[in-house]
């Protein structure tokens, strides 16, 4: 691994940080990514879990739905919620090359913005997927949305323009035509994303105020759709980690450099999850990495074949966690590794979008739009809601405000 | 004390100023000289974040502007990089979200000057589409040949979606129609949906004939691509053709297992697709090259065009215009572009497809389409 670049803010950037009040904003803010009224990138703070969601997903006359939106094109990115807005990106055109980004009121429903823009990278993708794929992330006080053709906008929560990156027009060879689905992170004012492939492949850090280059780093050369986890060490120091098919490794957020590596391929499409003092990697195995001190390498805990996931990534609950394999669901305790129980899911199809949890209970969709809510019972599981929303579901859903936000194919639903 | 400190900024760089009158809180670009040194900054925007610094705070003012200056803003999108193109837009909808859309006959006078530039009156008809879609159809219906690309794609769709309308009640209208929009369309999905349409009502047109690809090929293989060697590798032809910009069909060259000889390959005549796998006995590990000559009426610009699901590189003329190392990752026409100048006269074309060994069902294509186009994706034959 070599680092291509590591720039200082220049004394001009350093102007322009504090003209738009940017800079203080971006590394002092105290945005609380667990706070329940919030969620703030792909599987909210990266654990998929909030305390409380409603106990029943119904449509119809008698459901719960809050509002339904129509978006502007199709999308399987997770949809965030800042505050009292919800933000989710869609793609259009003829190949998915007109880029949306929709806030609308996480109350009523109500469109409060729309931007939109045109892809400089390749759009190509498979037919199931879209351009508009890595969810989008933010800092609490700009929102970052990130796309297959590698496209990057940095808005305000007003839907003003702050930047714009086309990562594909800057790197051309980078990206590939199934699609890219990374979805980036923000740690310590920096946008990290990992835009990996048989051609350049990279991982960049950006910085979020600014929006230039801090550093970017050659990655191996395949296709990874994994995306990068932020992990804070017990003397507060955070770190992120970017898997791929040929190694696991921890960089400095601001200035990228490589603080451990593990040389053990991990999953390419599933993600990791952090779980209080231990990071969960999925791969051939589920690995649990004891996260540790400072400046060490963290500790392989145990491993366990039969609690890896398929393509969703591991969801949080306490002191378990729950690995989707297909239309199995398995529960595990996270010190151990141990399974608790083992769920088959009638009803489900192929899964894409990685659940989400709240209340000990979990919100499952498949890619035909099927819902199940499953109620963890300790010892067992059960299912006690299904609801079918009629349109494909890759994106996994937000919770916010004791609220779902579900993204489906072409529309945005609220359940209560 | 306002005008000591225009004073002042006039003798700083345009950028300078505006970050400092933003540092100080004003707001409100007050002077047109002003506005148009913000547009100049986001004008400016390049790769990898060149220009930001002065970029970022010209953004943030030209957004608090009134609906009224967004044609000033749309002109500044006059031969801008795609980057800064979509500064422009998001500074466009920026203000249109704050201070409303500009009096809609202002933006149809904008679209409906062709001398303004092409980018910013295909946003200008996103503006009136927004503020109002019937407007939007009644001007659409006379742009399917507009120079603008946004707008001619614009109007191809609503022409598929009137013939579509019409197709199964009255299909000689809807053909014409069709055919109409066939001549308009230059975005490679729109004539593919167009081509299928046509052929549900009986009309014979071929993807290969609307897209103009090139379906004879003289084809040299299998070259060694075991473990990836070939791609860059620089075997007998690539070496011939480098150097001189033609081939010697004539020659054979030591191949994979032996000798090899250029032979005839084409495309076929539906879909023109090239397809080695046939060719060459679904060998793995391979390298081929294809050759074939173009006759341009006179020295143009051009584009290559080709969609190929394996590692590939093109030369025309000895010079090489593309080149990607990617295998078994999504495939579909016009997946590559590249610009380059063809001749008068003849042009010569070599291709290096590359086949690995995957042995994944899906990764047995070994395959391609190629056309020449002009700068808009207009379709190109040899000796028109």
């Amino acid at each position: 691994m070599s680092i291509y670049q590591i720039k200082k803010p220049s004394f001009r950037s350093a102007i322009v940080l504090m003209c738009l009040g940017g800079f203080t904003l971006s590394m002092f803010s105290s945005v609380n990514a667990a706070d329940p009224k919030n969620w703030l990138g792909f599987r909210g703070d990266g654990t998929s879990a909030s305390p409380s969601a409603p106990a029943e997903i119904k449509v119809g006359d008698d459901g719960n739905v809050a509002w339904k939106v129509a978006m502007p094109g199709k999308s399987v990115a997770g949809p965030i919620v800042v505050g009292d807005r919800v933000i989710s990106t869609s793609s259009g055109g003829q190949e998915g090359e007109k880029l949306f980004v929709t806030a609308v009121s996480l109350k009523t429903g109500e469109k409060l913005w729309e931007q939109s823009f045109r892809a400089t990278g390749r759009p190509f993708c498979h037919p199931t997927s879209a351009n508009a794929a890595p969810s989008p992330v933010s800092d609490g006080e700009r929102i970052f949305a990130f796309y297959s053709s590698n496209d990057l906008v940095c808005l305000s929560l007003e839907g003003d323009l702050l930047w714009y990156r086309g990562l594909g027009f800057d790197y051309p060879k980078a990206g590939n035509d199934i699609g890219m689905a990374s979805s980036p992170v923000i740690s310590e004012g920096t946008l990290i994303a990992q835009v990996e492939a048989q051609g350049d492949s990279f991982a960049i850090g950006i910085d979020a105020a600014t929006g230039v280059n801090l550093w970017r780093m050659a990655r191996p050369r395949q296709s990874n759709w994994s995306s990068p986890v932020e992990i804070s060490r017990p003397d507060e120091s955070t770190e992120v980690v970017m898997q791929s098919g040929t190694n696991i490794i921890a960089v400095d957020p601001r200035r990228g450099n490589i603080k451990w590596i593990i040389e053990e391929g991990a999953d390419k499409i599933a993600s990791g999850t952090p779980a209080g003092d231990y990071l969960l990697l999925p791969g051939s195995e589920m690995m649990a990495l004891n996260i540790g001190e400072s400046a060490t390498t963290p500790e392989i805990m145990w491993r366990n074949s039969r609690l890896s996931p398929r393509n969703a990534s591991a969801v949080l609950n306490d002191d378990r966690f729950y690995s989707l394999k297909g239309s199995v669901l398995v529960a595990a305790t996270v010190e151990e590794g141990e399974q608790v129980w083992q769920k088959r899911l009638s009803g489900l199809g192929g899964t894409w979008a990685t659940p989400v949890a709240a209340g000990g209970r979990i919100y499952i969709f498949d890619q035909s739009g099927v819902g199940l809510v499953v109620e963890d019972q300790g010892d067992s599981a059960e299912t006690i809601m299904e609801v079918d929303l009629e349109e494909p579901v890759l994106a996994s859903p937000a919770i916010a405000d004791g609220k779902l936000i579900v993204r489906t194919n072409q529309s945005l639903f609220c359940f209560e | 004390m306002e005008r000591t400190l225009k004073q002042k900024r006039c003798l700083l760089h345009p950028a300078a100023a505006i970050a400092i009158g933003c540092a100080l809180g004003l707001t409100g670009l007050d002077a047109a000289e002003n506005v148009e040194a913000a547009i100049e900054s986001v004008r400016r925007v390049g790769t990898d974040g060149q220009g930001f610094d002065d970029a970022l705070p010209a953004a943030q003012q030209l957004q608090q502007l009134p609906a009224e200056k967004i044609t000033q803003v749309l002109d500044g999108a006059k031969e801008v990089n795609p980057i800064a193109e979509n500064w422009i837009r998001g500074i466009v909808f920026g203000i249109a979200q704050k201070s409303g859309s500009p009096d809609l006959a202002v933006l149809k006078a904008y679209v409906n000057d062709q001398a303004k530039n092409a980018i910013g009156r295909g946003i200008a008809m996103e503006l009136i589409q927004r503020e109002d879609s019937q407007v939007a159809q009644g001007m659409l219906s006379d742009l399917l040949n507009d120079p603008s690309l946004a707008i001619r794609e614009m109007a191809v769709e609503q022409a598929i979606g009137n013939a579509e309308a019409l197709a199964e009640d009255q299909a000689d209208a809807a053909i014409g129609i069709y055919r109409d929009a066939l001549t308009a369309a230059r975005h490679p999905k729109q004539l593919s949906r167009i081509v299928e349409s046509l052929g549900k009502l009986g009309e014979a047109v071929t993807t290969a004939d609307a897209f103009s690809l090139i379906l004879d090929w003289k084809s040299i293989a299998p070259f060694d691509n075991e473990g990836g060697v070939g791609y860059a590798a620089v075997y007998a032809p690539e070496k011939q053709f480098a150097s001189a910009g033609q081939i010697d069909l004539s020659q054979k060259h030591d191949g994979k297992a032996g000798e090899i000889a250029w032979q005839d390959v084409a495309g076929s005549n539906d879909e023109g697709l090239v397809n080695l796998a046939d060719a060459y006995n679904k060998e793995k590990g391979a390298v081929a090259y294809l050759f074939a000559e173009f006759d341009s009426p006179e020295q143009q610009d051009a584009q290559a065009r080709l969609g190929c699901i394996n590692a590939n590189k093109v030369w025309v003329n000895g010079e090489e215009v593309m080149a990607t190392e990617v295998y078994h990752s999504g495939s579909m026409l016009d997946q590559y572009v590249a610009p380059f100048e063809l001749k008068k006269g003849k042009n010569t074309i070599l291709l290096k497809i590359c086949q690995n060994e995957q042995e994944e069902s899906w990764a047995q294509r070994w395959e391609f389409q190629f056309r020449i186009t002009d700068p808009t994706g207009k379709g190109l034959e040899s000796g028109n």
